[in-house]
């Protein structure tokens, strides 16, 4: 699968995830929320951690590097907040859905701007850093 | 809804772990495919963690015991073990 299809991919997925995300605090009734946050958010963060493993793999880059592990645990929090701001008899709170959204955005930023730098792997296991602009 | 999502999770989580060890382990140490496991692995990764989200809200939901929520996070430990936790849900 060449580059360019897997960065489509990757778009598709971070917007399941996202609008995923969006629709279980906005939404009003409990059902739909539910429906975003479980058949929506839920494949979209599968589909962006599987198709971001694959980019990197094919770019050589560690997923050691900074802004990776930055992107992993931010959307990682953000369904566990979601998921659980979804439970039954739960109502919507703003808190929990800044926090989401909020660490979404990081992630999203992390992942845009190489925070920290990328690593990247080499023929001998040894791995540098190379900070891109 | 809550428990449908759970069991969609299991079987998508115990199809993976099922992957992994029937098909891509035995590639990777029988037959010397070094990268077999490595998407398979990861995604059975990936699922791992949507297990332990899902397992954690559905306990909560339908107000489990820790021994039957320590039993599906067992579950996801051994193979086939998910399918018959989540086909246990269901009565």
């Amino acid at each position: 699968m060449d580059y360019t299809t897997l960065r489509f991919l990757k778009w598709i997925a971070m917007f399941l995830l996202v609008s995923g995300t969006l629709a279980a605090f906005t939404s009003s009734r409990l059902e739909d929320r539910q429906r975003a946050a479980y058949w929506m958010a839920t494949p979209g963060f599968v589909l962006t951690w599987v198709i971001g493993y694959i980019m990197a793999e094919k770019l050589m880059i560690s997923l050691g590097s900074p802004w990776i592990s930055v992107t992993m645990m931010s959307s990682l929090a953000a369904l566990a907040i979601t998921v659980w701001s979804v439970e039954r008899n739960r109502a919507m709170r703003w808190i929990p859905a800044i926090i989401a959204i909020g660490a979404l955005t990081v992630g999203t930023g992390a992942m845009t701007y190489k925070l920290g730098g990328t690593v990247i792997k080499t023929a001998g296991g040894e791995s540098e850093i190379e900070v891109r602009p | 809804m809550t428990r449908q999502w759970f069991t969609a999770v299991a079987i998508a989580e115990g199809l993976s772990m099922v992957t992994l060890f029937g098909i891509a382990m035995p590639l990777k140490y029988g037959m010397g495919m070094e990268h077999a496991t490595s998407v398979v692995g990861w995604v059975h990764g990936v699922l791992v963690f949507v297990y332990m989200i899902a397992l954690w809200s559905t306990a909560r939901v339908d107000g489990w015991s820790w021994g039957k929520s320590f039993l599906g996070f067992v579950a996801s430990l051994i193979p086939f073990a998910p399918f018959i936790f989540a086909k246990k849900l269901h009565g």
